[in-house]
């Protein structure tokens, strides 16, 4: 179970309303390599994980993708809320209003929705650790092309916190699976 | 050398003689494991989104890995 606080992991502002920003920051709700995709795979991993401190970290970890999600969401809304239908027209952003008005939904920045086979939970914590590292540095990446295209240094400074998470994330995982291979060696019989 | 355990570190590859000096074993990956240290303060942590200077890699635009 989960205890909710009400409020973000890193409080956020934006500058002013900006569609085309949150056209590309939803990518990071519903994408690929998004704060949903990164949860929901951790979160779900974590069973087949064959030592309680492996299952804390993914549980741990699965955590705060959802801390995250909330954060990426409460800026996509943000700069979305006071758009006007021109603004959103302009922006390119006319095709996800015709279905969603300014709800949040589940796409990457080109509107595709989000997908199960994004992720993949194997059965085996080695691969699936490795599944891990690569997701955060997927993410990584995403946020600093983020960064390169975010116009409004109050949405950069938000991307910058949550990229940096992603390389925490990314040592721990690491430090994980070293554990997970001491693990399998103990197990070995010769 | 004769009786050199496999998978002790830095004799994987003893022809080439060239190792990373931290691990062995071929086929696997490795992360050097954080040795805990110096932090910062939990009000610094979180405007750099981490307390361990070391695991602090800041990116600027333009930067290319
Ligand atoms: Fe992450």
């Amino acid at each position: 179970m989960w205890i909710y606080e009400k409020k973000l992991e890193y409080p956020i502002r934006v500058s002013y309303t900006n569609p085309r920003l949150a056209k590309e920051i939803i990518t990071q709700y519903g994408g690929p390599d998004g704060e949903l995709a990164a949860s929901l795979r951790y979160l779900t991993q974590r069973y087949t994980m064959p030592t309680p401190q492996a299952k804390a970290v993914l549980t741990d970890i699965g955590t705060e993708e959802l801390a995250h999600m909330e954060i990426v969401a409460a800026l996509v809304y943000n700069l979305i809320k006071n758009a006007t239908v021109e603004e959103i027209k302009a922006a390119g952003l006319d095709d996800y209003y015709a279905d969603h008005d300014k709800a949040l939904y589940f796409v990457n920045a080109a509107g595709a929705p989000w997908v199960a086979s994004y992720i993949q939970s194997k059965g085996d914590p080695v691969t699936d650790l490795h599944e891990d590292m690569a997701a955060e540095q997927k993410a990584r990446s995403t946020y600093e092309y983020l960064i390169r295209l975010s116009d409004d240094p109050d949405v950069t400074d938000a991307l910058r916190f949550l990229r940096e998470r992603e390389i925490v994330h990314f040592q721990r995982f690491g430090e994980t699976l070293n554990l997970v291979h001491e693990w399998m060696d103990s197990k070995k019989v010769f | 050398m004769a009786d050199t355990k496999p998978n002790t570190p830095n004799n994987t590859s003893p022809q080439e003689g060239e190792t990373t000096g931290y691990f062995g074993e071929l086929a696997r990956a490795y992360i050097v494991p954080q040795m805990y240290s110096r932090i910062w303060s939990p009000a610094e942590g979180l405007m750099k989104g981490t307390i361990f200077p070391e695991l602090y890699r800041p990116y600027e635009p333009g930067m290319r890995p």
